[in-house]
C-alpha cells in the first residue's frame, strides 16, 4: 500500500535520532539516578536521587540555572530586535540586493566557532578597536570593558543565533501577500498603522519560531560563556562540562543535563500556551 | 501617440443631470517603468453614480490605470482628480478610493466582519458604530451571519463579496475594482456581475472596473474604455462600441468578428466604398470616415454573415465551401473557406436549413452590416 510504503522514507531519520539522541539521553537519564562516590564517575547499578538533590538545594546551582535563563531570555530580545528590520529590509529588497544581503547574513555561519568569538574577545577588550577608538575620540577616559562579563556573552550568542533568526523570520516576510498592504494602504491605513495591523501580526509565527530556536540555542550554549563570561557568572553548561571532566561526577552532570531540559521543555510548553491564549483573544474583538 | 478620438469626456448616460462634476478625471495619466511607457497621456473623466469598464487584450495598461488612480502607483506624469481635488501627489490612505483586487486581498488573521470593518476604523470610526455598518453591508451582500468566519474558511464567491463590501462601507469616492469576477468560474461569474451591477446602482458609488473580458465590460458598463498599448482606443456607450467600433482594432476586440484588411478598389455613392483584398476577395460597406483609397480593414460580425445556396442581389456575395460547423444551442456556427483558404464564421439560425460540410455556398453579408475601417496605429 503506498501510503504505508512512504513511512518507510523516515526510517533513516528515525534510525540516527533513536541511535544518537533518544538512546544517548535514556542513558544519562539513567546516569543521573545513580549514586557518586569520588573516585570514579558514578557507581553503576545503584539508584539514588542525591544528585538531583544537591542540585535543587545548592545556591550556586540554582544561581547558574537563574543566570543562563535571564542571560538566554536577554540575548533572545536582543536578537530579535536585530533581526526583524535587517528580515524585514530584506524580503522587501529588489533582488541584487537582496542576494548581496543574504550573502552577508549567511557568511558566518561558514566561519568556525572558535574563531567568531575570539574574533569578538579580540573587538571587545580593553586593547580592542572599539575601547581604543571610543579613547582617542575622548568619549572615554579609561579603557572600555566588554569581556568576561553577562554583554559579552550576550554578543557573542546574538552573533550566533542571528543568522538563523534572520533566516527564519526573511522566509516569513516574503511569504505575506504583498497585495495585503496594499489593500491595507488603500482603506486608509498609513505605512506604520499596515505595518502594526497587518504586517506585524502576520509576522507572528516567524518571530515565535525564530525566538524559540534562539532561546533553546542559547540555554544550551556552551563556548560563549566559557570564553566570553566572568567567571563567577556560569551558565549550566559549564557546570555539566565541570562534573564531566573536572570533578569526574557524572551522576550530578546528568542530573544538570536532564534539568536543563526539563526547564528548556516546560518553558516553550508555557510560552506556547501563553501565545495560544492571546491569540483567541484577539480574535474576539473587532480590532 | 496622440489618440486622433476626442478625450474621453461623457456623454450624459441616462439618469444623470447635465452639468455634472465629474467624480473622477484623469488627465494625461502616464506610467514608465524605465523605457516601457505602460500608460501614455490618457485622458477621461467619469461622471457620479457612472459604472464605467476599462477593457483591453493583457498588456495594455488598464490594471496600472487603475492602480494610478488609487496611489498604488507614483504617477510619471499626468493628474488625477477625485471630487474636484487634486490627488496625483497624495498617498493612497489620504485618497478615499476603495480597491476590490483580483486575488480579493482578504486579511486572513482577521475575520469576516474585522475585515469590512477595517476600512471604517482606519478612518477612525468608533467601533460600535464600525461593527452595525459592517453587518449591515454583509446582510447587504447577503452574507448575515458569516461575521465569525475566516477567508480561510468561504468559497471564492464569498470572499469576492467580503471583498465588495469591505470596499463599498467606507463609502469612497470612486470604487476601483481590479478584474474582480476573473477568478470565478462562468456562472458564479454571470450571478455576481447582476448582483455588484445591482449594488451600484443601489448605493450609486461611481465605479471603474477593469477586466480582459469584453462580453462582461458590455454586460456590465454604462460606458466602456476600450484600450490598446498604453492608449485609448474608444470610448463611448457599450452598444455604439458594439456597433460602430472607431478602428480595426476596438472591432476586433469587441465581440466576434470577421476582418477582411485590403485597400479600398473603388469608391460608391452614399458614403460607401468596395475593400479589396490581396486574394481578391472584394466586399462592400461603409465607415464612420469617408474612405477614399489607402489600407484599411472591412469588419463583418458573424450573426450578420448568412450562408445560402444562392446569391441575393443587392448584397455581398462571397463564395466558398463549407470547412466546418457546429451546434450552438441557438444557432449554427460555421466556419467557410473563401478565396486564398480563408475562413470565414457565420453563423445560421436554427430554424433555417443548414448545409453541410463540403457544400458550395454563397456568404451574403448587407453591405449595412459591413463596417470599412482605416487601419490605426494600434489596430
Amino acid at each position: 500500500m503506498p501510503r504505508i510504503g512512504r513511512l518507510w522514507l523516515a526510517v533513516p531519520a528515525c534510525l540516527i535520532t533513536l541511535a544518537f539522541f533518544v538512546v544517548p539521553m535514556l542513558f544519562m537519564g539513567r546516569v543521573s539516578l545513580t549514586e557518586h562516590v569520588s573516585g570514579g564517575a558514578y557507581v553503576s547499578g545503584s539508584w539514588s536521587t542525591a544528585s538531583y538533590h544537591q542540585i535543587l538545594t545548592d545556591p550556586l546551582h540554582l544561581k547558574s540555572f537563574a543566570y543562563t535563563l535571564w542571560v538566554s531570555l536577554l540575548a533572545t530580545l536582543v536578537c530579535l530586535a536585530i533581526s526583524y528590520p535587517l528580515a524585514y529590509w530584506i524580503s522587501r529588497a529588489g533582488a541584487k540586493l537582496k542576494v548581496l544581503l543574504l550573502f552577508c547574513v549567511i557568511v558566518p555561519l561558514w566561519t568556525n566557532l572558535l574563531t567568531l568569538l575570539y574574533g569578538w574577545l579580540i573587538i571587545l577588550s580593553p586593547g580592542g578597536f572599539i575601547s581604543k577608538w571610543l579613547m582617542d575620540v575622548g568619549l572615554r577616559d579609561e579603557p572600555l570593558r566588554i569581556v568576561y562579563n553577562t554583554p559579552a556573552v550576550v554578543i557573542g550568542l546574538v552573533q550566533i543565533t542571528a543568522p538563523y533568526a534572520i533566516l527564519i523570520m526573511t522566509a516569513v516576510l516574503a511569504g505575506i501577500d504583498p497585495f495585503l498592504r496594499e489593500a491595507s494602504r488603500n482603506l486608509g491605513a498609513s505605512r506604520l498603522r499596515t505595518f502594526v495591523r497587518v504586517t506585524l501580526p502576520l509576522s507572528m509565527p516567524g518571530i515565535a519560531s525564530a525566538a524559540t530556536v534562539i532561546f533553546v540555542w542559547a540555554m544550551g550554549e556552551y563556548a560563549t560563556p566559557i570564553l566570553l563570561g566572568s567567571s563567577s557568572q556560569r551558565f549550566v553548561s559549564q557546570n555539566i562540562g565541570e562534573d564531566m571532566f573536572a570533578a569526574f561526577n557524572w551522576s550530578r552532570a546528568s542530573a544538570l543535563a536532564v534539568s536543563l531540559f526539563g526547564l528548556i521543555v516546560v518553558l516553550l510548553v508555557v510560552a506556547q500556551s501563553v501565545g495560544r491564549i492571546l491569540a483567541r483573544r484577539r480574535e474576539a474583538t473587532v480590532p | 501617440m496622440a489618440e486622433t478620438q476626442e478625450p474621453g469626456a461623457a456623454t450624459q448616460p441616462p439618469g444623470v443631470t447635465a452639468a455634472a462634476q465629474p467624480d473622477l478625471r484623469c488627465v494625461g495619466l502616464t506610467k514608465a517603468f524605465g523605457r516601457n511607457t505602460v500608460v501614455d497621456h490618457i485622458d477621461f473623466e467619469v461622471l457620479p453614480g457612472e459604472f464605467v469598464s476599462i477593457v483591453g487584450p493583457s498588456g495594455c495598461g488598464k490594471t496600472t490605470t487603475l492602480r494610478l488612480i488609487a496611489g498604488l502607483e507614483d504617477l510619471t506624469d499626468g493628474a488625477v482628480y477625485l471630487k474636484g481635488r487634486d490627488v496625483s501627489k497624495l498617498p493612497p490612505e489620504k485618497r478615499n478610493t476603495a480597491m476590490v483586487f483580483q486575488s480579493y486581498a482578504l486579511f486572513p488573521h482577521m475575520n469576516v466582519l474585522q475585515n469590512v470593518a477595517f476600512g471604517l476604523r482606519m478612518r477612525r470610526v468608533g467601533r460600535a458604530e464600525a461593527r452595525d455598518r459592517a453587518r449591515e453591508a454583509l446582510k447587504r451582500a447577503r452574507l448575515e451571519g458569516f461575521d465569525e468566519r475566516k477567508p480561510s474558511q468561504l468559497s471564492g464567491g464569498q470572499r469576492q463579496r467580503v471583498a465588495v463590501a469591505r470596499a463599498l462601507v467606507v463609502e469612497p469616492d470612486v470604487l476601483l475594482l481590479d478584474e474582480a469576477l476573473t477568478n470565478l468560474d462562468r456562472r458564479l461569474r454571470q450571478e455576481l456581475q447582476l448582483e455588484l451591477k445591482r449594488l451600484q446602482k443601489e448605493l450609486g458609488i461611481t465605479s471603474l472596473f477593469v477586466t480582459h473580458d469584453q462580453e462582461e465590460a458590455l454586460t456590465l458598463s454604462d460606458r466602456v474604455i476600450v484600450m490598446s498599448e498604453g492608449v485609448i482606443a474608444q470610448v463611448e456607450a457599450p452598444r455604439e462600441v458594439y456597433d460602430h467600433p472607431a478602428s480595426a482594432f476596438v472591432a476586433g476586440f469587441i465581440g466576434e468578428s470577421n476582418r477582411f484588411a485590403g485597400s479600398v478598389s473603388c469608391v460608391l455613392a452614399g458614403g460607401r466604398c468596395t475593400v479589396r483584398t490581396e486574394d481578391g476577395l472584394e466586399i462592400t460597406g461603409a465607415g464612420p470616415e469617408l474612405m477614399t483609397a489607402g489600407m484599411c480593414t472591412a469588419v463583418a460580425r458573424p450573426r450578420n454573415v448568412l450562408v445560402r445556396h444562392e446569391p441575393v442581389e443587392g448584397m455581398n456575395n462571397i463564395p466558398g465551401v463549407v470547412n466546418v460547423w457546429g451546434y450552438k444551442g441557438d444557432s449554427y456556427e460555421y466556419i467557410v473557406e473563401v478565396a486564398g483558404g480563408r475562413l470565414v464564421n457565420a453563423m445560421v439560425p436554427r430554424r433555417e436549413a443548414h448545409p453541410d460540410s463540403g457544400d458550395k455556398v454563397f456568404l451574403v453579408v448587407d453591405p449595412e452590416d459591413v463596417y470599412v475601417l482605416p487601419d490605426r496605429p494600434f489596430a
